[in-house]
């Protein structure tokens, strides 16, 4: 809270005086750690299996759910009252992960930037696209074919990958998600995806692309954990291939619903026309 | 838990408790401007990218402003096992801490919503600008 120090202690005696309660801590989680991660499971065919609804937190660290009784804490979970003075503000939060731009196209991403409130079609509930929408948060995988499904604050999205060893499609018109063909490197698929149309960002940023855009994630499954890196390719714009930080997924049993509606109201708020922090 | 009756003026100390945040990223919420309400929750929208909880608070004179409370997407909140039915609470009086927008006096971010018999969603860190204050880096 960045409160003055009476006007702080007012707050947290208010609510000290209003709350009565039982503490999580991060005990269990610590015990789980030390624990050997389970086996890859893998099919007939003797490749991983990635079948499964994978929890990669929407890519939102300080996002950690913990349940105390009947209460829930989303967010902010170590400054419930009373926790260890040490728990601090909640998990940092890492360097925004950017692409790097040739310098003649540095002065449109800047402008895009400070327009972003008017520009972002993410702020507009329009699919992501790729590489922005992130890793899968469910994957069906059968012989010669995958398919991710993405439960996305913009909507359901989906994309099937062949894996069978054919090429992209010659007649493909550019979608946001473009047409991908997978293969596997040993123990990792290898997805190739191109046609994809130039309505989307590859982050918050202003970083817009080509429609000659081409992503190639990896996707790695160790035990319980799926690790996706993606890496996009643009040299018309970009000084070099972007590779994208990689992140985790864990396999997780709350399956993926249908989407409700997504239906901005921040937009006629925005003040400032600053960032909407979204933080892909 | 004994709910207290949160006073205007009591409202009125912590809303005045204006402070020289840092700039937040957040262009609709000022993280400075905090609000302490008790009222009735009357709707949830369950939509994305933000789920709304519309909240009906009567001053000490009776008159009632209702109020429109914006927080994380529902994946987050199915995340942690919340959902519409269980914010929605029992028609009991819920006290909600947050922020205020910059545009509109009713409409805020829930740092917190707890229901009569104690119990509590916290869906915000407390200082609400905390993880999420990060401003873009222009490309290099």
């Amino acid at each position: 809270m960045q409160g003055r120090p009476a006007c702080k202690g007012i707050f947290a005696a208010v609510i000290a005086a209003n709350l009565s309660l039982p503490i999580a801590t991060a005990q269990a989680q610590t015990a789980a750690a030390t624990v050997a991660a389970p086996a890859t499971p893998r099919g007939v065919d003797g490749l991983p299996d990635l079948n499964g609804t994978w929890d990669n937190g929407a890519g939102i660290p300080w996002v950690r759910p913990q349940q105390v009784g009947a209460s829930i804490c989303i967010v902010g979970c170590e400054e419930i009252p009373q926790a260890s003075p040490a728990a601090g503000t909640g998990a940092a939060r890492p360097p925004m992960d950017r692409p790097r731009y040739r310098p003649e196209h540095i002065g449109k991403v800047q402008d895009l930037n400070a327009r972003q409130v008017q520009e972002d079609p993410v702020l507009r509930c329009e699919n992501p696209g790729l590489p922005r929408i992130g890793p899968p948060d469910k994957i069906v995988q059968i012989p010669g074919q995958v398919v991710f499904l993405y439960d996305d604050v913009n909507g359901n999205f989906f994309r099937i990958i062949p894996t069978d060893g054919r090429g992209h499609q010659a007649d493909f018109e550019a979608t946001f998600l473009g047409d991908a063909v997978g293969h596997w490197e040993e123990d990792t698929l290898v997805v190739e995806t191109v046609k994809l149309n130039d309505r989307t960002w590859l982050t918050d940023d202003g970083s817009f692309h080509t429609a000659d855009l081409r992503v190639v994630e990896r996707l790695t499954r160790t035990g319980d954990t799926l690790q996706w890196q993606a890496t996009a390719h643009d040299p018309a714009v970009l000084a070099e291939p972007w590779e994208m930080r990689p992140r985790t997924a864990r396999l997780t049993d709350i399956e993926i619903v249908e989407a409700p509606p997504c239906i901005d109201r921040d937009l006629p708020l925005m003040q400032d026309g600053t960032s909407h922090d979204n933080p892909r | 838990m004994n709910q207290r009756p949160i006073t205007a003026s009591l409202l009125l100390i912590l809303a005045s408790c204006a402070a020289k945040a840092h700039h937040s990223v957040w262009g609709v919420f000022d993280p400075a401007e905090k609000f302490l309400l008790t009222g009735i929750v009357t709707e949830v929208d369950w939509i994305n990218p933000h789920v709304y909880l519309h909240l009906d608070v009567t001053d000490e004179q009776g008159a009632v402003t209702s109020w429109r409370l914006e927080t994380v997407p529902t994946a987050f909140l199915r995340r942690g096992g919340i959902t519409q039915t269980m914010l929605m609470g029992d028609g009991e009086p819920v006290t909600v801490t947050g922020i205020v927008a910059r545009a509109d006096p009713h409409i805020g971010w829930v740092h917190r919503i707890t229901y009569a018999d104690g119990h509590f969603y916290q869906m915000a860190n407390e200082g609400l600008d905390e993880g999420a204050s990060q401003p873009s880096v222009p490309n290099p």
